[in-house]
């Protein structure tokens, strides 16, 4: 039945994808920025997908300290990995655009910034669990790191944001620069293709994280034998 | 206040431990020194350009020679099962953070106080002319740093390159309140008072301190018994 | 979008103005721009899903010998 689900949501997500693809070719320029502005479609949603991520790290974090059921650290580390992939999509996707529109492969933009260390931050969490290997500290000590992780990101944004204020970017450009109406929708129907992605990302890695952790069991059984 | 006593019992016993080998802080001292002076040959001390980046300099300085105070100051309790003791003692994790980030505040602002005026020399600069807000921020930043950091040395006490994951974990975190530190350091370094510009970076200094404490005081008790 | 492809080129049979030959590079650096990014995006996707894919190999065939050993010291017990 869960198999049944992933395939359907994969799927959808990979219609959807195929339509936007088709959409955003058709679409009407960006006025100041051109062709490259349909980047967008790829580096918005994946950095809004990879942040929402992030919000369910911190929950199942929670949860796991709560209720110690290692489901909800399967889930945290499935969510942060597959979110770690995205951030990386949204941070190449935006060293892309600043190249193209700023001449240089990174401007220190706020956002992009912030981005970078978030995925510093989360790369430590993946870390930190490999240097673990009792699994019920492996997931305390982790579910710990992500909540002061979470923390830490809107005080990492606004500091960055603040900080970029008093220096001034190299040419003023504004991001999002003047958005065409008409692009909203697409870009919502590809956010939510992304999001499904996402979601079958994490429910794969999910299955895996549950499935690593019988095959310790039944190592722990075979050896005890 | 039987919570407050039961802190600076432990926060006495660690300073008086480390007063008597003078380990820890003789190493992080002289750590702060010979990097100041290999940062002295990096950008050269009597441009006036280096000035602005003092800040900086100075919270790398510091960072780095504070992270050894922190790795001691659990892994002290390794030997001799003393770790075992301290869990064992009937007084709630927070008591155990609250008196070794306190410990580990007083020596960080030791190795802070001994950095400052080796900086003014090699690099001619009269730091003291914003004094006492230049204390704050230096209080407030080094009290961020130790809390995060005194909770990452219990969560990284047993764990096998712990030299390596203390820092690795701890500076992520670190980065806005550096880049808050810095930016006042440098500015009140070279004289200039906090305006109401840089009064948003002493209120960012607040916020994390105040966020990052309050976790740190609800999870080392699970950090410890994790 | 075709038509921004071939604007430029008319332009070009028009009269080989240095400001049109900059105007070409530029929309041309920017399509390209677009098309790596696309392709970073997608590749890095792929190389993440791959990972997963491998993953999911590797922990099946250990399942498989876990479970013949389990049964094997079964049997023999």
């Amino acid at each position: 039945m869960r198999q049944k689900v992933m395939i359907g949501m994969l799927a959808l997500a990979a219609i959807l994808l195929a339509r936007n693809l088709y959409v955003i070719s058709i679409l009407p320029d960006e006025v100041n920025q051109g062709q490259i502005f349909r980047i967008i479609f790829f580096h918005v949603p994946a950095a809004i997908a990879a942040m929402t991520g992030s919000a369910v790290a911190l929950v199942a974090s929670v949860l796991f300290l709560v209720k110690k059921d290692f489901i909800y650290d399967s889930l945290a580390v499935a969510v942060t990995e597959v979110g770690l992939a995205f951030l990386a999509v949204n941070l190449v996707t935006g060293s892309i655009w600043a190249r193209v529109i700023w001449g240089v492969w990174w401007a220190w933009d706020p956002r992009l910034t912030s981005a970078l260390v978030c995925w510093v931050l989360y790369a430590g969490y993946l870390i930190l669990r490999q240097a673990l290997e009792e699994p019920t500290q492996r997931a305390t000590f982790a579910a710990v790191y992500s909540i002061f992780a979470f923390a830490d990101v809107p005080i990492v944004y606004f500091s960055i944001r603040w900080w970029r204020t008093i220096h001034p970017q190299p040419v003023f450009f504004s991001k999002t620069g003047s958005f065409p109406a008409d692009w909203s929708a697409a870009l919502r129907l590809n956010l939510l293709a992304i999001f499904l992605f996402y979601a079958v990302l994490t429910m794969i890695r999910l299955r895996q994280e549950q499935a690593q952790r019988e095959i310790d069991y039944l190592r722990r059984t075979v050896h005890a034998m | 206040m039987r919570f407050l006593r039961q802190v600076m019992v432990i926060t006495a016993k660690d300073l008086r431990a480390e007063m008597r080998t003078k380990e820890a802080i003789n190493a992080s001292i002289a750590f702060a020194i010979v990097i100041l002076l290999i940062l002295s040959f990096a950008f050269d001390p009597t441009e006036d350009t280096t000035r602005e980046i003092s800040g900086g300099l100075l919270w790398i300085v510091f960072t780095f020679a504070g992270t050894l105070v922190l790795n001691r100051s659990f892994a002290r309790e390794l030997p001799n099962d003393c770790l075992d003791g301290l869990l064992a003692a009937p007084v709630p994790g927070s008591v155990l953070f609250l008196g070794k980030a306190l410990s580990n505040f007083v020596l960080i602002l030791a190795i802070e106080a001994v950095a400052l005026p080796v900086f003014g020399i090699f690099y001619n600069v009269r730091w003291t002319r914003q004094f006492w807000p230049l204390l704050l921020v230096q209080a407030l930043g080094t009290w961020g740093f130790t809390a995060v950091g005194t909770v990452f040395s219990a969560l990284t006490v047993n764990i096998r390159l712990r030299e390596v994951m203390l820092p690795l974990l701890v500076y992520p975190l670190m980065i806005p309140m550096l880049l808050g530190a810095m930016l006042l350091t440098a500015q009140l370094v070279m004289g200039q008072p906090i305006t109401g510009d840089s009064v948003v970076w002493l209120r960012l200094l607040f916020g994390f301190d105040i966020i990052f404490t309050a976790l740190a005081l609800v999870l080392m008790e699970t950090v410890l018994r994790g | 979008m075709t038509i921004h492809f071939l604007m430029p080129l008319a332009m070009l049979l028009q009269s080989p103005d240095d400001a049109i030959r900059d105007e070409i590079g530029r929309l041309q650096r920017n399509f390209q721009g677009l098309i790596w990014g696309f392709v970073a995006a997608w590749v890095i996707l792929m190389a993440y899903t791959l990972m997963i894919v491998l993953r999911e190999r590797k922990i099946r065939r250990e399942m498989e010998r876990l479970k013949n050993m389990v049964e094997d010291t079964g049997k023999k017990s």
